[in-house]
């Protein structure tokens, strides 16, 4: 909170004073004006919304049919009306007024003192701005507006402006300075708001970055096992540089999802099914890919050796599955209690009799896929599809994102 | 498929090294004569120096003074016979990025893609020259 600022009562009042009667009910209500200030301040994040607020509340608290708020402009040195009450239309961010010492707001903005004026057409150390002159006004009280934090420029200036005869005393001045210590901290939360925004963006941005870079040596590393992979004289050399550069370019492909999603470092397993698959069937348009997948959100963590096994599964099946002619592949992924269940099937010859994948004189194949399920910490199992072929199902836990 | 006959030629402009030499032979192999450039500026050389470059293989991506998609807009208005086949890791492509009739590939691309993109625009616009 702003500390109790000093009162700089211009032109003592001569009028008569507030019938104590009056006093309680009218003070009381200007407490409840504060607090529903205080408390629609917290609940919206508009801030041309709180400023009209403030503007409003306060002139109801103080029985005056003008008031407004003034943002101080650094270039211009001047203050301009950001919100009001009573004002003809065009006056909000057109309408400024000096902020020297020189006029009433000026005062208030450069002393920090709350400035009450009960008799401004009589008023010698003020020239009355044209605004309030125009509109008749007799009476006003300045206060300023702090922002919250350290070394700040202050944010402007609370005007409440009567043209009825009467007069505003200290406790009024308290009043709409209450207003003002709310307004400030409203105005400190909305930069800081502003900053955090900023902050998060620049966070995603970065992660974007570094996610480009990452696929963009990815695939580099791509082009450099192709080109290989032709240099190569052996039939056996070029197919293994083939199946590397497969193998990296599937890891490449997660980064196109990673920061795709609103969540950084997550993926949305369908679309990313659906962009491998793609991929998938544009490398084998002699069978028929078909594929699933449930809407779930998954760590990158785990997207990337799901995104090997499929790859190596469907390449698998293209290669062995079908020796006679095209054939059909599925590629199904379903959450199920937890769990993320991704069945890879065709409808082929099958695999061998006593095939077991666990073998260790098995292809380079069936180790990366044996490696990969454990990175998941998940469980393959491999059984006959129906009505024919083989069916791989891969089952892991998700973690709880 | 292949027979004696004039390959057509294709200018491929990519700056990353691995992935240019990867677009050059695959493209090569397919019986293509290409041509090479790093980026854009040289691009632009080689176009005003070969009148007879059918279709262009460029990324979007890449150092110089202008990147694949002005490239693309620029041999558009000087040279609007010449086809485009354009490609980016990254980059979002929008509605009227591109001149009309321009094909676009995300990498990391397949060969077969690209391969059967640029087979397609040729054919379309010089009618099928292999027999």
């Amino acid at each position: 909170m702003p500390s109790e600022p000093e009162k700089t009562v211009l032109q003592t009042a001569s009028d008569a004073p507030v019938n104590p009667q009056d006093e309680l009910p009218y003070r009381r209500r200007q407490q409840a004006l504060l607090r529903e200030f205080g408390t629609a301040a917290l609940q919206t994040r508009d801030f041309r919304q709180i400023l009209q607020n403030a503007a409003e509340l306060s002139a109801r608290g103080l029985g005056c049919s003008y008031a407004k708020v003034l943002e101080y402009l650094p270039d211009d040195r001047r203050l301009i009306v950001r919100a009001g009450i009573g004002w003809p239309a065009g006056t909000v961010d057109r309408v400024s007024l000096g902020a020297d010492i020189e006029s009433p707001a000026g005062f208030a903005f450069q002393t920090g003192q709350s400035v009450v004026s009960n008799h401004l057409q009589n008023e010698t150390r003020f020239r009355t701005p044209k605004l309030l002159a125009d509109h008749g006004i007799k009476r006003a009280i300045n206060v300023l507006i702090r922002r919250g934090g350290e070394g700040n420029t202050p944010f402007g200036v609370l005007e409440a402006d009567s043209p009825d005869p009467g007069q505003f005393d200290d406790a009024d001045a308290d009043f709409l300075a209450g207003f003002a210590g709310l307004l400030g901290i409203a105005i400190e939360r909305q930069h800081a708001d502003a900053k955090l925004e900023e902050a998060r963006d620049h966070e995603a941005l970065l992660t974007r970055e570094m996610s480009h870079r990452v696929k963009n040596s990815l695939t580099s590393v791509v082009g450099l096992l192709r080109v290989q992979a032709r240099a190569s004289e052996s039939s056996d050399v070029k197919n293994a540089l083939e199946n590397a550069a497969m193998r990296v370019s599937s890891i490449a492909e997660v980064h196109d999802h990673l920061w795709r999603g609103s969540k950084v470092g997550f993926v949305d397993l369908s679309d990313f099914v659906v962009h491998l698959c793609e991929n998938l069937q544009r490398s084998a348009p002699e069978h028929k890919l078909q594929y699933h997948s449930d809407p779930v959100v998954i760590s990158a963590d785990k997207a990337i050796p799901l995104g090997l096994l499929v790859n190596e599964l469907v390449t698998n099946a293209v290669k062995y599955a079908y020796v006679d002619g095209p054939g059909v592949i599925r590629v199904d992924a379903r959450e199920i209690d937890g769990y993320l269940i991704v069945e890879i099937s065709d409808e082929g010859m099958g695999l061998p009799e006593g095939f077991d994948i666990n073998q260790p004189r098995n292809s380079l194949g069936f180790r990366v896929i044996n490696g990969l399920v454990r990175q998941l910490m998940g469980e393959l199992r491999i059984s006959k599809n129906i009505p024919r072929g083989a069916l791989f199902t891969i089952k892991f836990s998700l973690d709880p994102p | 498929m292949q027979t004696i006959m004039k390959a057509i030629r294709i200018l491929v402009v990519e700056d990353e090294t691995f992935v240019r030499m990867d677009a050059v032979e695959m493209l090569r192999e397919a019986g293509f004569d290409i041509l090479e450039a790093v980026n854009a500026d040289e691009a632009i050389r080689l176009l005003a120096l070969h009148s007879d470059i059918r279709l262009i293989f460029t990324d979007i991506d890449m150092a110089g003074s202008i990147n694949g998609l002005e490239l693309a807009t620029i041999v558009q208005k000087r040279w609007p016979p010449i086809r485009i086949v354009s490609t980016s890791g990254h980059y979002k492509i929008q509605a009227g990025d591109l001149p009309a009739g321009a094909r676009f590939f995300f990498k990391p691309y397949q060969p077969t893609q690209i391969i059967d993109a640029v087979h397609e625009l040729i054919n379309a616009t010089w009618g099928e020259e292999s027999h």
